[in-house]
């Protein structure tokens, strides 16, 4: 598929607000879902790529992260245990990118899913994980806003249930 | 507020599940503490508890770190295999022991009563009996999974509940699977209609039940929730019989539960069969609530007529033992007691307080209706013999010192063993013959020879845990951890009477059992 005028193509993508963003092959590819539907599409010109799962100012911000990691080598196939046992590190460029509020984190969560950019939804993924790390259960209530709806001899009793595991 | 806003609820199950992949065990744990939906999550994925399984068990570092896309590790270790039976007579002691091989690791294992039990993923269950050494083999039906499973200790029987896979909004019928471990078949009652525990249609939250064996008893305590009412109910069954109790108790959603809970239990006897009892009536009552932070009390049932509530505060249990005898109900409490451990199959239990393991305080109970004393233990230095003090003269002044290395010790049968730090055996009190076996040297030699990564010498040490879960902990399991962290890895338990233990070691996938009488023989 990939031919030397992939360089300097350039690729049209629709938000679901409609808004239409041009960017290079190269950089729109990093997404696994729209190097598919290029692929699916061919060579045929100038057809713009509806993305209606993703708006506008959340397709920019992802858009930015693939430009920045537009030159990254494919990642490998799964197979060795380095691989496998990645930690919680987070590029420093990527720690940068991925400080915005919590919608938008989650907005790049699940556009990242979409589109199939299986880095972009790893940094996001650490960085929620991240934020759980360490955490009670009251305050990760707080800080996702999540309401607490088990009774509170539910509660109890599978705090009681976990006991075992928090002093080891 | 947006409706439309993303939070952290509205992401789908999927994507939650691939930020917990990068969690540690306890972060997971949390989260599942949070609110209902991320409890069924985590208690429904495989992957979940596996992982919190490796962390606890200390086969990685802090954390299983997988891709949150990609569960190549968790297929691998699900794959559909089937096990390998090579029996080996002796070990290089002339310790008795029995070693199974398996091609490869199951997703999750759990050995209980008389079967080792190995679920792989959510597609096939295999169970091997530790008394016949047979293994059976099924398919769990699709979209069905078992939520919870027991083994009875001595009853030879396995009880596994299946939900369907979105158990909290489930609108269709629980199911008890029920096996007979004597020839590996279903018994007999599992097709039967009560064994189908909702019958009725329309949207319903159900809670997975909580089982229970004792003696030839089923007991099911489950929750139902309709939109206006809450339903408790209580099946208890005997499966000799197939006579069935049921019972439930209705409350509507937003009252007041109480705190604390104090389980009765009566005994009656049914007039077509007087020799067995048929039913044991549970009472639920509400006590007041304990004072402070005081968690909930919960109810362990031991023995027909006792039931010990525990109540657990700052680390203490405080210990209330119940027997009912007649309608007279008796209680003996034991404040600030640091541990609880009791024998599934035999009717001793132990109480651990003072600083860490001083004391123990044995109760036994032979049978329903007769004597009910205690056995303590002598300082140490006397004969080692144990006095036996009258239910009725109990109390923590009576109790006297034992002390030990290290606080994990064991149960089985009717034996207490003191473990000493390397998990070597280090004595064992008799309460069948109300002697102390002191065999400290012998034992302790065997444990650590036949268990290369228990040796003292290698400067290897493990910490030892009694998971406190009521619904998982009968019997209880023992962690070893290596400290060098390498992949090796023993996960032993307490098993029925006459298997001293049992440990698995993942590398080379194998288990092995050593059978307790016969290494008291060998004295």
């Amino acid at each position: 598929m990939s031919t030397t005028e992939d360089k300097t193509r350039k690729v049209k993508l629709v938000t679901s607000d409609n808004e239409e963003f041009e960017v290079d092959w190269e950089v729109a590819t990093r997404s696994v879902l729209i190097k598919h539907m290029l692929e699916d599409i061919g060579e045929s010109e100038e057809q713009a790529i509806p993305l209606p799962n993703v708006t506008a100012n959340v397709l920019k911000k992802v858009l930015e992260w693939c430009e920045h990691h537009r030159k990254d080598p494919e990642p490998a196939p799964e197979s060795s245990d380095d691989n496998r046992k990645r930690t919680l590190e987070i590029g420093d460029w990527d720690a940068k990118f991925i400080q915005v509020d919590q919608e938008m984190l989650f907005e790049i969560i699940l556009a990242a899913n979409y589109l199939d950019i299986k880095a972009l939804l790893d940094v996001g993924c650490k960085t929620v994980a991240n934020m759980i790390k360490g955490k009670q259960p009251e305050e990760i209530r707080k800080m996702f806003n999540i309401v607490n709806d088990f009774t509170p001899e539910e509660e109890a009793q599978i705090k009681k249930e976990n006991e075992w595991a928090e002093d080891r | 507020m947006n409706p439309n806003q993303v939070s952290f609820t509205s992401i789908p199950g999927e994507l939650l599940l691939g930020i917990l992949a990068f969690c540690n065990a306890l972060d997971i744990i949390h989260c599942s503490q949070t609110c209902r939906s991320m409890h069924e999550l985590v208690q429904t994925s495989p992957i979940l508890q596996y992982a919190i399984e490796l962390d606890i068990a200390g086969l990685c570092d802090t954390s299983l770190y997988k891709s949150s896309v990609n569960f190549e590790l968790y297929h691998e270790f699900c794959a559909r295999r089937e096990i390998q039976k090579s029996m080996v007579g002796n070990d290089s002691l002339g310790l008795p022991s029995r070693t199974f091989r398996f091609s490869e690791g199951s997703s999750r294992q759990h050995c209980t009563g008389n079967a080792l039990v190995r679920i792989y993923g959510s597609e096939k269950v295999t169970l091997t009996s530790l008394s016949t050494f047979e293994s059976w083999t099924w398919d769990i039906p699709f979209n069905k999974r078992y939520k919870r499973f027991r083994v009875s200790p001595n009853m030879n029987i396995f009880v596994g509940v299946r939900t369907p896979e979105n158990g909290l909004t489930s609108d269709g019928p629980i199911y008890l699977d029920v096996f007979d471990l004597k020839n590996g078949r279903q018994h007999p009652l599992a097709g039967s209609s009560c064994f189908t525990l909702t019958e009725s249609a329309g949207k319903q939250i159900v809670f997975a039940p909580i089982i229970r064996i004792q003696n030839d008893l089923l007991f099911v305590w489950w929750t139902q929730c309709t939109p206006t009412n809450k339903i408790r109910m209580t099946s208890i069954i005997n499966w000799r019989t197939g006579n069935w109790l049921r019972d439930d108790e209705r409350s509507r959603i937003g009252c007041p539960r109480p705190l604390a809970q104090d389980f009765l239990i009566r005994q009656r006897f049914l007039e077509e069969n007087s020799k067995s009892p048929i039913a044991i009536e549970v009472q639920m009552r509400t006590s007041r609530p304990q004072s402070g932070t005081d968690y909930p009390t919960v109810a362990r049932f031991l023995f027909p007529s006792l039931c010990v509530p525990l109540s657990h505060h700052a680390g203490f249990f405080n210990i209330q033992i119940n027997v009912t005898e007649s309608e007279d109900l008796r209680t003996v409490s034991s404040t600030a007691s640091r541990k609880f451990i009791s024998s599934p199959s035999s009717q001793l239990v132990c109480l651990t307080w003072g600083a860490p393991s001083d004391y123990y305080t044995l109760v036994t109970h032979s049978s329903v209706f007769t004597n009910f004393s205690k056995y303590i233990p002598e300082d140490q230095g006397s004969d080692g013999s144990l006095r036996i003090i009258p239910w009725d003269k109990w109390g923590p002044a009576n109790t006297r010192l034992l002390r030990t290395d290290c606080g994990s010790d064991q149960i089985h049968g009717n034996r207490l063993m003191l473990l000493n730090d390397v998990g070597g055996v280090k004595e064992i009190l008799d309460f069948n013959q109300l002697d102390v076996a002191r065999d400290k040297h012998r034992a302790s030699s065997m444990q650590s020879q036949s268990d290369p990564h228990l040796q003292a010498d290698s400067g290897t040490t493990f910490s030892v845990k009694f998971l406190q879960d009521i619904e998982t902990s009968l019997p209880y399991r023992v962690i070893f951890r290596s400290h060098d962290r390498t992949p090796s890895w023993h996960l032993a338990w307490i098993l029925r009477e006459d298997i001293y233990s049992l440990s698995i070691n993942q590398e080379y996938d194998e288990v092995k059992c050593y059978e307790y009488d016969k290494v008291v023989c060998a004295r």
